[in-house]
């Protein structure tokens, strides 16, 4: 009964875009024409494709099988190394992601090789490099996406207001046929708001980006988060348990544990971090520390996994974990030499200001 | 209040959105140009913002009144009689008197630059009349007139897939045919991708490798020399025409001559065959008095045309209330009219007017998309043409043909690149000031003093020029039966005096005869003569589709 049930599910129509460019991308794995090499190739970037949109730690496992075994086939390829510098680079595998580049020796000059250096740069907390980078990407390629890195980039070093002008230019360079895009890049936008506190402003943009493209789990826990911060709990709450059920992501169940203050929900958080560190533990390291801040009580490995943390993106995001580690662990003298750090550079976020205010408040209480 | 995740880095999100190297997963189609719809790239899908030929030529039935044939082809996505409700297309027109021919022609690079720049300021300043077409999800096509002298603007809905008759304000019908039809494009696509050293043709060249699209060996009508890369391999017989192979790691050619096999024969790169032959395209087909788009049909012989596509903007599928991005401060100076607005919901993608000007000479860059304003390329045209004349020019003189290019009598074609118009200009000077001769004189139907086309003239502005006294074959308009693509190949051949010792036209390399006496196999002109469906002798004139 259950078998049959599941088969007629699996026959229903997609409900959403998301579900609709799944289907679509299952359709045409099962259409796959060409030589083997060719039909390897296109097998290798579809499941590449399919992790990309559900970020689930099992897919990207299966993506990587798949681009390994091709390059196992065919033997090099600088496109399939340019994918998978983008695979490690999602992964958060800057080391590998470095070496696969420089192994894409005629891609030197693609504005795409360029965006994803400075993408790593950033990753590293090279700032001006970064932004070099993403200009000389704009300059090659004036794309949505470059205008978006380069957005990001300023939005991270204080100028708020630019980053939303390049947001806008880049949505202009959006057309239909890139809904998902356009409905990420409104995504960012509504970011900008509710870092800076304005959440209707920042759900106005998150339904927009639903309406654009719908059925995103991406979307959906934006949406999640700003209702909570709405004072719209049941909403929320409604949302995450929904994103639960579909995605099993651990920062939804820790989510969901802070708004209900169900600390019990920690442990399994805890079960499906362990899950994806087993699979790739440098991406699910700054979620799981993330985690771990919101606790009552702080892991005993806590500061451990923020100094990785670091040592593995050393960039402002990074730095912040730890030096909320610090406080979490009551070293507010650590914590302020680690914010020092941080603004030694350009990196300026909200996020971080609050957290100054916060640390000198402690310290000066001491 | 309680941070409740982590945020997801920018880079690593657009990474999860797939802004990467996805494999084509349809069948190229031709033209291919601008470069962000060229599917001949592995990671670029068919789109129907592919502009494929714009079609353009007097009607013969003068009946009621001249009147003109324009006809928009593009790529048939989602599939043949159904258009794509995001796209929104453009018939722009420009009716004018012929130029008068100079007294003194001064043939020098400071001439076609003023040419250029005298139509550039024409262009830049023109509000050309426009037929604009749209196609809603129900299938029925939104027809707009703007900017025509006579009743002003107006709009119609009608079928799609059917003839169909247009009133306008002023009394006149004007046909329409917007639906499914048999390409009208007849030619040997793979071949003219050999001759000018296309990888994406032949290999998995990606999109972001732009370096390794045209490789650096020389182009050439014939094949060289142990050129493993673009050569006829009997063992790998389907190479570029369907099949392609990952690129080779070895992309330089270090021979001396051109091919020639055991009878000494050369190898053509071109095989005369059809590689259009069985497929479909959409297409906006118009049938328009002369009188509904000039008040002076007399004077304006010149129906200037060209085909633009524009893509809906995301934003503009879902906007449902006005954003909070602002205007510019000087937006209320300039207020836009309803068509302005509508037009500023969407992306201009590609344009078409001359065949062969995007493809050959601006290399299909996205940037080149001028339409009728392209004449700020001139200078890169002479580069261009430099450029191929070192290929073409060898080889056409190896035929035993006269060529206008100025190659030092090399016996072999080479790489030659140019980094300005004044270097490569006496190279070309030859050829683009040479009047390109028609094979006899029924293209000239008046019997009026019409000049000779000049290469140049032909290329700038990048629109079909439909002369009204003439048949409209191509360079006077261009009709659906013309070879375009062995028309493009004459502009390299000695006017004067290369047809063995007699003048060439544009129709010489498509003479069966000079083949047969020729030393190369195959023995074909490079394109096929004819489409492979006949063309009807009525409206809508292109074939049904297959």
């Amino acid at each position: 009964m259950i078998v049959l049930l599941c088969a007629l599910l699996s026959l229903a129509p997609p409900t959403s875009d998301y579900e609709t460019e799944l289907a679509q991308i299952q359709q045409q794995t099962a259409a796959i024409t060409g030589d083997p090499i060719e039909k390897a190739t296109k097998h290798a970037f579809l499941v590449y494709r399919r992790a990309s949109l559900t970020a689930d730690y099992a897919d990207f496992k299966a993506a990587e099988t798949a681009i390994d075994g091709v390059i196992a086939e065919i033997g090099p390829s600088e496109d399939l190394y340019l994918l998978k510098a983008n695979f490690d680079f999602k992964l958060h595998r800057l080391a590998r992601a470095k070496e696969d580049l420089e192994k894409t020796p005629d891609l030197a000059d693609d504005a795409g090789v360029a965006a994803l250096r400075a993408d790593l740069a950033l990753q590293e907390g090279r700032y001006d490099e970064a932004k070099n980078g993403y200009e000389t990407a704009l300059r090659k390629k004036r794309t949505w996406d470059n205008l978006a890195r380069l957005a990001y980039l300023k939005s991270k070093t204080g100028d708020v207001a630019g980053a939303d002008k390049l947001y806008v230019e880049a949505e202009d360079e959006i057309t239909a046929k890139e809904m998902r895009s356009y409905a990420w890049v409104e995504l960012q936008r509504g970011l900008l708001h509710f870092d800076a506190g304005r959440y209707a402003k920042a759900l106005e943009h998150y339904e927009r980006a639903s309406r654009a493209y719908s059925g995103y789990w991406l979307i959906e826990e934006h949406i999640a988060e700003v209702l909570h911060a709405l004072g719209r709990k049941d909403e929320s709450v409604a949302l995450y348990r929904k994103l639960i059920e579909r995605t099993h992501n651990p920062e939804y169940v820790s989510a969901l544990a802070a708004i209900l203050g169900r600390e019990d929900f920690y442990a399994e958080a805890d079960r499906l971090f362990q899950e994806q560190s087993a699979l790739y533990p440098e991406a699910a390291l700054g979620h799981h520390l993330k985690s771990m801040l919101a606790r009552k009580s702080p892991s005993p490995d806590l500061l451990a996994l923020a100094e990785k943390n670091v040592r593995l993106r050393p960039n402002g995001d990074a730095k912040l974990l730890l030096a909320r580690a610090y406080l979490k662990l009551n070293e507010p003298a650590k914590a302020r030499a680690e914010i020092a750090e941080i603004l030694a550079t350009p990196w300026r976020t909200p996020e971080l200001s609050k957290f100054s205010k916060q640390v000198r408040s402690r310290v000066s209480s001491l | 209040m309680i941070e409740l995740r982590m945020r997801q880095s920018l880079p690593l999100c657009l990474a999860v959105l797939g802004v990467l190297l996805i494999p084509r997963l349809a069948l190229a189609a031709d033209h291919n140009d601008p470069n962000a719809v060229n599917s001949i790239f592995a990671d670029v899908n068919v789109s129907a913002a592919d502009l494929y030929d714009m079609f353009g030529w007097p009607s013969d039935d003068k009946a009621g009144g001249e009147k003109v044939i324009l006809a928009l082809t593009f790529a048939s996505i989602p599939r043949a009689g159904v258009l794509d409700p995001d796209m929104l297309y453009r018939i722009r027109l420009d009716p004018d008197p012929r130029p008068t021919p100079p007294s003194k022609e001064d043939e020098s690079l400071e001439a076609i630059v003023k040419y250029a720049d005298a139509l550039g300021d024409k262009y830049l300043k023109l509000r050309s009349s426009e037929v604009r077409v749209t196609v809603d999800k129900d299938g029925k096509a939104h027809v707009t007139f703007l900017g025509f002298p006579k009743g002003g603007d107006f709009s119609k809905v009608i079928a799609t897939n059917a003839v169909e008759t247009i009133e306008t304000p002023d009394g006149q019908s004007i046909k329409a045919y917007i639906g499914g039809r048999d390409d009208a494009f007849f030619n040997d696509l793979p071949g003219f991708f050999r001759s000018i050293n296309y990888a994406p043709q032949l290999y998995h060249v990606p999109h972001g490798m732009a370096a390794d699209r045209e490789l650096k060996i020389p182009k050439t009508l014939l094949e060289l020399e142990g050129n493993k890369l673009f050569n006829f391999d009997p063992n790998n017989p389907k190479l570029g025409q369907g099949k392609k192979d990952d690129l080779p790691a070895d992309l330089a050619w270090s021979g001396d001559k051109f091919y020639k096999d055991a009878n000494g024969n050369y190898r053509f790169v071109y095989s005369g065959k059809d590689a259009q032959a069985g497929r479909n395209i959409n297409a906006i087909i118009l049938e328009v008095p002369l009188s509904y788009i000039t008040d002076n049909p007399k004077k304006n012989r010149i129906v200037n045309t060209w085909g633009e596509s524009w893509v809906l903007k995301a934003a503009n599928k879902i906007e449902t209330e006005p954003d909070d991005r602002g205007g510019s401060r000087w937006s209320w100076f300039h207020r836009k009219s309803e068509p302005e607005k509508e037009l500023a919901k969407y992306k201009l993608i590609d344009t078409d007017g001359v065949p062969f000007e995007d493809a050959a000479l601006s290399e299909r860059a996205d940037s080149s998309q001028l339409g009728a304003n392209n004449l700020k390329l001139a200078r890169q045209f002479v580069i261009r043409f430099g450029h191929l004349g070192w290929g073409f020019g060898p080889s056409v003189s190896a035929l035993g043909l006269g060529t206008c290019f100025d190659h030092d009598n090399s016996p072999v074609s080479k790489v030659v690149f140019y980094k300005t118009a004044i270097a490569a200009f006496p190279r070309v000077k030859k050829c683009f000031f040479q009047r390109l001769n028609m094979p006899d004189d029924s293209w000239n139907k008046s019997g009026l003093n019409i000049p000779l086309k000049r290469t140049f003239e032909i290329f700038l502005p990048n629109v079909c020029a439909i002369d009204m006294d003439t048949s409209g074959t191509w360079p006077y308009g261009r009709r659906p039966e013309d070879q375009v693509a062995t028309r493009f190949l004459s502009t390299f051949l000695d006017m004067k005096s290369g047809c063995g010792g007699k003048p060439c036209n544009i129709e010489s390399l498509g003479d069966q005869a000079f083949w047969d006496r020729t030393p190369i196999e195959p023995k074909t002109p490079p394109n096929p003569l004819k489409n492979d469906k006949p063309f009807l002798d009525h409206f809508p004139y292109l074939a049904d589709p297959w």
